[in-house]
């Protein structure tokens, strides 16, 4: 179950950022020149779907790594 | 995907075919869209948005929808301008977007509003003559109706002016359009979906009618697309029309009636089929809607071919919908330019597609009497045989023709007429609605629209002829005409009579002509090397007639209406 979350977590950030990614690598918003507002909410949106949850205001704000992205995706609260 | 170079390769109808699920699904999810990896070119023709509010989300999804739809452009979003202070025409510019969410005008009222609104879209028209698109107001309040009646106005009486109708999105119950909660976040109150349907209808729906061919016929397979079942196995008795296929067919015999063009292709014995509409009065479907029956055991491609010639249209003006994928590919590998929809997923999405789909002539107005006249075609051609001479077969067509100078109403189809004419367009201008309104309202310019109709059939508009004064001579700059008034022995006709007027009302003694070759054109240029009396010299260029011509002795009715 897990390893399905991360292989389309996995999947998303790639194609968004347009780079590979490492298994089990982290990754930062704040480490990533082409992680901006727009690619952001890409991420956002893209988790939605392919999760079915919902990201509040805040979350979307504070949502700024793969491990809080994961959190929410696995139904957790995001931050 | 990207090559091994890094470069992005854009995909064609084949791999088109395989996103059609995700782009034309009834909830569109910005995970799978996202899978597809298409990517925003990087240069190209630009959409210029105007807007007060974030049109990102939008934006984010448009480039999958835009290479579906076959068209290249490259959004340029502006700042951030409650006051829409236009800065000029800009570099480009293929086509203008206005996107404003007009909840961020609270203290002006409903008059102020549109009003300004409507006197700052006419400054747009004024310095741009690129299509302006407009998104309306996505709801149903009394306010919100004012505004998007007005903006409906504005855009019937614009020349190259659509909206972009987010009213029609936010009545899909399926989610809520608008969001407060996350506009401090995503800069717009439209949510999510809202995003993704927004540029499904853009791409989908309004920049189709500016940038890419109409759709003018439909080619048809039947066995499990318009039915559930195998005519050859099952038999007649064995076919089942489900509620799906017979909400498709439907929908297929509504296009027809509107005059899109409708061909069987299917790999079926004749009798079979013919049988079939003759013992299924359940169908929506009926044979009368059916311009060419393409049966056979020949590939799909040959059928498709034969279909376009029986159509005298170009196959990229087709649209397969097929449930084989197979078929559908071999066909696609033959016809450049076909477009292509996979039935294979069921007659629901079949259908949604078919909706959907860009390029079908959603707002065209050309499109009346087409199938009347390819059964009429048959007629004609055997009158021709029969008659002794040119004078006696025009006699038995009893034609009329009607003329209109500068019909100001008729702006949209004469742009038609120049932008969608192929076999029969001499300079090959694609004058834009804009560039039509100059030779509908300047004094050194004018426009002749003529109508066709004989005792067969009512091909209605059929020829529009532009020109403008230089000097002495009377330049014809633009000579279109539909495919549905050739082989009738009018073209000397039709441009006589019009020429008449145009150097009567611009004050010439002269005419001339401009051409110019293109890849399919050869009967425009063909004819006016005969009329001319002369070879063309070039590829392109301008040539003088000898002398104005005058009225021909035809038995063929003439009548200028305006």
């Amino acid at each position: 179950m897990t390893s399905d979350v991360d292989t389309t977590l996995a999947e998303i950030l790639s194609a968004v950022l347009k780079r590979p990614l490492a298994p089990g690598e982290t990754v930062r918003r704040t480490d990533e020149p082409t992680w901006d507002s727009l690619r952001h909410l890409e991420i956002i949106f893209a988790i939605e779907a392919a999760f079915g949850v919902s990201f509040s205001p805040e979350e979307i704000a504070a949502a700024n790594d793969l491990s809080a992205l994961r959190s929410k995706a696995l139904g957790h609260d995001a931050a | 995907m990207p090559d091994e170079a890094g470069a992005v390769s854009d995909p064609g109808p084949v791999e088109h075919l395989a996103w059609q699920k995700i782009l034309f699904a009834q909830r569109l999810n910005a995970f799978e869209i996202l899978k597809l990896g298409a990517q925003a070119p990087s240069t190209g023709p630009v959409l210029r948005v105007h807007r007060n509010h974030a049109f990102e989300t939008v934006s984010n999804a448009l480039p999958a929808f835009l290479s579906f739809a076959g068209i290249t452009l490259v959004p340029r979003l502006g700042d951030y301008d409650d006051s829409l202070s236009f800065d000029g025409p800009g570099p480009g510019v293929a086509s203008e977007l206005v996107w404003l969410d007009f909840a961020r005008y609270p203290s002006l009222t409903d008059h102020d509003l549109t009003a300004w609104l409507i006197g700052r879209l006419k400054a747009l028209r004024g310095i741009s003559a690129a299509p302006i698109i407009v998104a309306n107001a996505p709801g149903r309040s009394a306010r919100e109706a004012h505004i998007n009646d007005a903006l409906a106005a504005w855009a019937g009486e614009t020349a190259d002016a659509a909206i972009l109708d987010l009213a029609a999105l936010a009545s899909d119950p399926s989610f809520p359009f608008i969001d407060e909660a996350r506009a401090v976040v995503t800069g717009t109150r439209y949510n999510a979906a809202a995003a993704l349907a927004t540029a499904r209808a853009l791409a989908f729906r309004v920049l189709p009618r500016f940038f890419t061919a109409p759709i003018k016929a439909f080619a048809v397979d039947l066995d499990n697309t318009l039915y559930d079942g195998v005519l050859g196995e099952d038999g007649i008795a064995g076919i089942v029309l489900t509620p799906g296929h017979a909400a498709l067919q439907a929908r297929l015999a509504e296009w027809a009636e509107k005059g899109v063009l409708l061909a069987v292709i299917s790999r079926n014995e004749p009798g079979d089929v013919e049988a079939l509409f003759a013992a299924r009065p359940d169908f929506p479907l009926k044979a009368a809607h059916i311009s060419s029956w393409q049966v056979g055991w020949t590939d799909k491609s040959a059928s498709v071919s034969a279909a376009a010639e029986a159509f005298r249209i170009a196959p990229d003006s087709i649209l397969l919908i097929d449930d084989n994928l197979g078929e559908l590919i071999e066909a696609a590998a033959q016809t450049a330019g076909l477009r292509l929809l996979f039935a294979g997923d069921g007659p629901a999405d079949a259908l949604r597609a078919l909706e959907n789909y860009p390029g079908l002539p959603r707002d065209a107005v050309g499109f009346e009497g087409r199938a009347a006249d390819l059964r009429a075609n048959k007629v004609r051609e055997s009158l021709a045989h029969e008659a002794s001479d040119s004078a006696d077969y025009l006699a038995a067509l009893g034609a009329t023709l009607s003329f209109s100078l500068d019909p100001a109403k008729d702006r949209t189809r004469l742009a038609e007429l120049s932008a969608k004419t192929n076999q029969f367009n001499l300079a090959l201008r694609r004058l834009s609605e804009v560039e039509v309104d100059r030779f509908l309202s300047e004094d050194d310019r004018s426009v002749v629209h003529v109508r066709l109709a004989d005792r067969l059939s009512d091909s209605g508009s059929v020829a529009a002829l532009f020109a403008r004064r230089e000097g002495d001579s009377a330049v014809i700059e633009e000579l279109a005409i539909s495919c549905r008034a050739l082989g009738r022995r009018l073209e000397d006709l039709i441009v006589g009579e019009a020429l008449r007027r145009i150097v009567d009302v611009l004050g010439c003694t002269r005419v001339s002509f401009d051409y110019a070759e293109g890849q399919r054109n050869a009967p425009a240029r063909r004819w006016l090397e005969t009329y001319a009396g002369q070879s063309l010299p070039a590829a392109a260029g301008r040539i003088d007639l000898a002398e104005v011509p005058r009225r021909a002795d035809v038995p063929v009715a003439l009548a200028w209406t305006d």
